[in-house]
């Protein structure tokens, strides 16, 4: 059952089956937590997308074609999307709800340095345009490759190149500015 | 590991910017328990709403329930059928006035025992009179 693929899950829970939508929860909604947090800058509002992202997947699994689309993959684009209209709604602005860090290294200065890295780059990726936001996530974060990245987000690997290229210096160009607080060491 | 400086002009690759990501990805939020019960609760309502379409979908032709389904929506056309001839040739849409007895045209009712069986000129196209 571990194994079990996506495809096969999701035409199991449209068969009535509810373990295979636990399985397929603990599966995605985790990482599409992730990408949304990420896009977002709270918790409060990547929940509710987490939330409409599964919604919505648990609703297309009746229609879902096997080997047509990865099911990770048509979860980052509708997660994506769910950010960048809900970022678009409400004007992109940052509301100073940073979610703080919570680290596990082991020293309470190392702790706090990547507290306030981690935050710092929260503040940063909310600073850049959505797309591009949505790019270096999946790219930076989540691990995807470029073509992933591409697929998720719809567009061509090249201009997937360069959304994640624009988007990392756009984040450079932020961070560049908070050398004292964020205590560089080079 | 190799220390990172968290300096995000520093040559290769994404420069200091890894420090970042890095320190990010240690900070992975987990969903939380009220989270997933959510997330399953909206399963279990998908799955409500599926569940006709399943069964239809599961059921034979000529099954007990897909007969039942296929004689309400007959009995559904029947009826429109009859409101549209009474209406054509009684003036029942002009005058609109007396209620309207879609047996009186069709000839046909619901038994009062058992609202499946039906007698007359509906029941004889269904083949399933209270007859038998």
């Amino acid at each position: 059952m571990i194994g079990q693929n996506d495809d096969d899950l999701l035409a199991r829970f449209a068969d009535g089956d509810r373990q295979a939508a636990a399985m397929l929860m603990e599966r995605h909604a985790p990482k599409v937590f992730r990408l949304a947090r990420s896009m977002l800058g709270n918790d409060a509002d990547a929940e509710d997308v987490a939330q409409e992202a599964m919604m919505r997947l648990w609703r297309q699994a009746p229609n879902w074609q096997p080997g047509r689309a990865k099911a990770s993959t048509w979860l980052w684009r509708v997660t994506a999307n769910l950010c960048i209209d809900r970022n678009r709604n409400r004007n992109s602005a940052p509301d100073g709800r940073i979610a703080e860090a919570a680290s596990e290294l082991p020293t309470a200065e190392e702790r706090m340095i990547a507290s306030d890295r981690a935050a710092a780059l929260r503040r940063a990726l909310l600073g850049i345009p959505a797309r591009q936001r949505a790019a270096v996530v999946l790219r930076h974060l989540e691990g995807l490759s470029n073509p992933e990245v591409a697929s998720a987000l719809g567009v061509s690997v090249e201009a997937a190149e360069s959304l994640v290229s624009r988007g990392v210096r756009g984040l450079r160009r932020q961070l560049l500015g908070r050398r004292e607080e964020l205590r560089w060491q080079g | 590991m190799a220390r990172l400086t968290g300096n995000p002009d520093e040559d290769g690759g994404l420069g200091g910017l890894e420090a970042y990501f890095e320190a990010e990805r240690a900070d992975a939020p987990r969903l939380s328990a009220g989270m997933r019960q959510a997330i399953l609760r909206d399963a279990d309502a998908a799955l409500r709403e599926m569940a006709p379409s399943r069964t239809e979908a599961r059921e034979p032709a000529g099954s007990a329930s897909k007969q039942r389904s296929f004689r309400s929506r007959l009995r559904l056309a029947l009826v429109f059928a009859g409101s549209a001839a009474a209406g054509l040739g009684t003036g029942y849409a002009v005058a609109g006035s007396e209620a309207f007895d879609p047996g009186t045209i069709l000839g046909g009712y619901e038994s009062a025992a058992d609202p499946d069986v039906f007698t007359g000129v509906e029941g004889m196209l269904l083949g399933d009179t209270a007859d038998g």
